[in-house]
């Protein structure tokens, strides 16, 4: 949770100054841990708790 | 006699054990559910499809909890079996052609600036010029955290396998953001465009 914060509460524009400075490899780094936390922090269908509560019920 | 009284002490104990372990795994694979939507968004770029296919593994999950050993990496599990339900969907699907459908664009990052949507809409395009192997090594690795061994476990090869995966992918993922090259490619299909609107026009003029 710590490291979603932190980009949170970053300033993206602060952030976007500074790729320059970062290498490409850390860069690809840090974007395909984001495409993939953006997916973490949607919010869960309620289909799948719903499901999961009717299968417990089986 | 005192084997008997073993058996039937374990078998008491057993009994309270998987009540407990069912409420704890339920827990955990409730947990899970936002990375399997990941893996599988990562997988198939179609999102609603994507939760059909994190569902499909989830339930599956479920019906196999017997078969979960306790102590061992419960993501890594559920990761194996929705990669099976994945490939085995696009096996036999209709919808194989569906899965493959590049609706990447559709997909917006929230919380992030117009620059850096533009970095991951390139880094997306970037990943799906990598082969399979080599996009989905890296991102259980690079981005959903797990190890290399498990990652391995996963995909049903061995870890150096994947490490040479990981490495190739980062190397190619490079060259492809460095040179962008699929601004070339777009630059082809704008080509390729304009030559038809020329074929086009030249057609309605011997039309007439």
């Amino acid at each position: 949770m710590k490291k979603i914060d932190k980009i949170k509460s970053g300033s993206q524009k602060h952030n976007d100054d500074h790729f320059s400075e970062e290498s490409l490899r850390d860069k690809i780094s840090k974007d395909l841990r984001t495409l993939y936390d953006s997916v973490l922090e949607e919010s869960v269908p309620d289909e799948f708790l719903d499901l999961l509560k009717k299968a417990d019920k089986e | 006699m005192k084997p008997t009284q073993e058996v039937s002490k374990a078998r008491i104990s057993s009994q309270a054990t998987d009540e407990y372990d069912e409420d704890v795994f339920k827990s955990q694979l409730t947990d899970l559910i936002p990375h399997l939507r990941a893996y599988a968004r990562s997988l198939c770029r179609d999102a609603t499809l994507a939760d059909d296919v994190a569902q499909d593994a989830m339930l599956k999950a479920w019906n196999a909890r017997a078969k979960f050993e306790p102590g061992t990496n419960m993501k890594a599990w559920t990761f194996t079996i929705l990669r099976n339900q994945f490939y085995s969907i696009k096996r036999r699907s209709w919808r194989a052609t569906s899965l493959d459908k590049d609706v990447a664009e559709q997909t917006i990052v929230a919380n992030t600036s117009p620059e850096q949507a533009v970095h991951l809409n390139e880094l997306r395009r970037g990943l799906q010029m990598l082969s399979n192997d080599q996009r989905e090594a890296l991102i259980l690795v690079g981005a959903s955290g797990l190890t290399y061994d498990d990652a391995a476990e996963v995909c049903g090869c061995a870890t150096g396998t994947i490490k040479s995966r990981v490495s190739r992918a980062r190397q190619s993922l490079e060259i492809i953001m460095e040179e962008g090259k699929f601004d070339k490619a777009a630059d082809k299909v704008s080509a390729l465009d304009a030559m038809n609107e020329i074929l086009r026009d030249s057609q309605k003029l011997t039309d007439r």
